[in-house]
């Protein structure tokens, strides 16, 4: 392969912000640092990046009746999601009020007969429709009323229980934009015995001080194990030279996994599609006890068939990125949202699945992982954040203005059936992430 | 099962238990303190506050016996990279009282705790941090003193996010 050079020279400073200016930013084996500490930057990604892709916001089961309701984020936006009373389909809403502008919904979900504005108690069904104004008689002529609905979100889709929303009415409809990582999806929803899934409880929430880039960056990459999680690591197999080899518990043994050779971690093998997705295969050894396992065969095999039933159980995917949005673990039934608050501010917020009908096993053998992967205690994420915040800082130092991205740039191979693979120890995942951004970005609005 | 009239003796030597196990907290002798734990052990902190069961949701700390020792292992360990420098922490523990005194001799003791923790890494105020909890624990007799059975902290904002906690609560 031909040498990769270090940039020489900036992005063209002379027209900053413009869209072949965010385009210079990625240079397919380099990314400039402004990517990260730019809050104009970040500030023009909520709109072009966040306000025109598929955002994942929640999942159907958070809207159990017409009355429910749920609040999620977009980019910097808040919007409400409930079920229209005409059709009983979910529809996104901006939360604010048509009068003042309030918000109308607090709060992570709720249910109530009415969205109520509480400033001036104006009333809005559940699919953002002005349904009452008290004093109605103050207001000059009659009100028409259908001018101050609610703001209805352009884009809101479904696919298996889970809901996307795209702030804009153009670009590709969801299942172009998930394409292959439908299957990802499916690959959690599948391993329901009822073919339903449902989210349970209040999420665990965690946050750092850097861009929420840092969590698309870090999740598919195998060499850090190794380095940043290496005390947790050593811990656990103290931990096993007391109870013995084959006796940790699940959340223990997910520890030490992450001091596998770099070695084995190259022949898992990484998929990366169009839009900045991606996924590497899974490395954990998951497993339930014998009689669980074939308790919960017997089900899949009587929903599915039994061939469908043994593809489920062997489908083997550690994370998967929707890109920009959501971070997924099928096998522990996990979805994470990534949030951007702020250029240096970012909070990730966590869900957990219960698989119906599935034996409780499944479900508990879940939180292990859930709790490990999601709390800002976890032995393994803190060490995530800190990386994180220390990226964010390093970046701000010196006049060395590119991240490297190239390696495993010489180990890609193309992929009809998944786009392009690659050894898991591969950055291809990030370089896949910037073209999708480069290309967002770098389109004039 | 029973609320007794309150046995000043027994509560005198429940808040010195308390006392001592946030003294090794805030002296980050982790793994001493990880020896106040029974086996089996419970040490809990939930984020839905109205759940009962460990496996009913998701926990910001859920920890039975391996799971504790590899927590207080890697806070021991030089290499541990996150806590680098390791917080410091003040935990104040207040309005001690025994719920209840099992047949067995088991007490379910309730407190609150008041947590500053300080992480010196150069953000100016944001380095100081404060938790706040209403903590649970049940402690069997053990020799003279106690060991921890079950420990529960709900924390006022449980179902708040948080960045990265080391020193436990």
């Amino acid at each position: 392969m031909s040498a990769i050079a270090y940039p020489q020279e900036r992005p063209g400073l002379s027209d900053r912000y413009s869209p072949s200016w965010f385009r210079d930013l990625v240079r397919g084996d380099h990314v400039h640092r402004d990517v990260y500490t730019d809050p104009e930057i970040f500030r023009r990604e909520m709109r072009l990046l966040f306000g025109r892709t598929w955002i994942l916001v929640g999942h159907e089961s958070q809207l159990p009746d017409p009355k429910s309701w749920f609040t999620a984020r977009v980019g910097d936006q808040t919007i409400i999601v409930a079920r229209e009373p005409e059709t009983g389909r979910p529809v996104a809403m901006y939360n604010r009020c048509a009068h003042r502008g309030a918000t109308v919904c607090v709060g992570r979900q709720g249910q109530s007969h009415r969205l109520v504005c509480p400033y001036h108690g104006w009333a809005f069904d559940h699919g953002g429709a002005l349904a009452a104004v008290p004093y109605e008689k103050g207001y000059p002529e009659a009100l028409d009323r259908s001018a101050y609905s609610l703001r209805r979100v352009a884009r809101l889709e479904g696919y298996r229980g889970f809901l996307f929303a795209n702030l804009s009415a153009d670009g590709p409809g969801l299942m172009d934009f998930l394409g292959h990582m439908s299957t990802c999806i499916d690959d959690l929803v599948d391993r329901s015995p009822t073919g339903e899934v449902e989210l349970v409880g209040p999420p665990l929430s965690h946050h750092y001080r850097a861009n929420w880039k840092m969590s698309f960056e870090n999740l598919n990459d195998t060499l850090h194990p190794g380095f940043a999680h290496a005390a947790s690591v050593v811990a656990a197999r103290a931990v096993e030279s007391v109870v013995g080899e084959g006796n940790l518990v699940p959340s223990v043994g997910m520890m030490k996994a992450n001091g596998k050779p770099i070695g084995f971690f190259e022949e898992l093998p990484m998929v990366t599609t169009p839009w900045g997705h991606s996924y590497i295969g899974g490395h954990m050894g998951a497993s339930y006890t014998g009689s669980t396992q074939s308790a919960y065969f017997q089900q899949l095999a009587a929903f599915h068939g039994e061939e469908k039933a043994k593809r489920v159980l062997a489908q083997d995917r550690h994370l998967m990125l929707l890109y920009p949005s959501a971070t997924w673990h099928a096998r522990y039934q996990t979805v994470r949202l990534v949030l951007p608050i702020a250029v240096d501010r970012t909070e990730v917020v966590g869900f957990v699945f219960r698989l119906k009908g599935a034996p409780e096993e499944t479900f508990r053998n879940a939180l292990e992982y859930c709790n490990g992967a999601n709390s800002a205690f976890s032995p393994v994420i803190s060490d995530d954040l800190e990386i994180y915040e220390r990226c964010q800082v390093g970046n701000l130092q010196g006049d060395a203005e590119w991240v490297p991205m190239y390696r495993g740039i010489h180990q890609r191979a193309e992929d009809p059936e998944t786009g392009r693979r690659s050894p898991a120890t591969s950055e291809e995942y990030v370089r896949n992430q910037f073209a999708a951004w480069a290309r967002l970005m770098g389109e004039p609005a | 099962m029973s609320v007794p009239v309150t046995d000043m003796d027994t509560l005198h030597r429940v808040q010195d238990f308390l006392y001592r196990e946030a003294e090794l907290l805030d002296e980050q002798r982790f793994s001493a303190w990880a020896e106040l734990f029974a086996d089996p052990c419970v040490y809990w902190i939930p984020v839905d506050p109205a759940v009962t069961e460990v496996w009913q949701g998701m926990s910001h700390v859920n920890d039975d016996r391996q799971l504790l020792l590899a927590r207080t292992h890697r806070l021991d360990n030089p290499r541990v990279m996150s806590p680098e420098p390791l917080p410091r922490t003040v935990h104040a523990i207040a309005n001690v009282r025994i719920a209840e005194v099992a047949a067995d001799g088991t007490l379910t003791v309730k407190s609150t705790a008041v947590v500053h923790e300080y992480r010196p890494r150069g953000y100016g105020d944001d380095d100081k941090r404060a938790f706040a909890g209403r903590v649970t624990h049940r402690l069997v007799p053990h020799g003279d003193g106690f060991r921890i059975a079950f420990k529960r902290v709900d924390l006022v904002d449980s179902e708040g996010s948080y960045n990265a906690i080391l020193v436990p609560i």
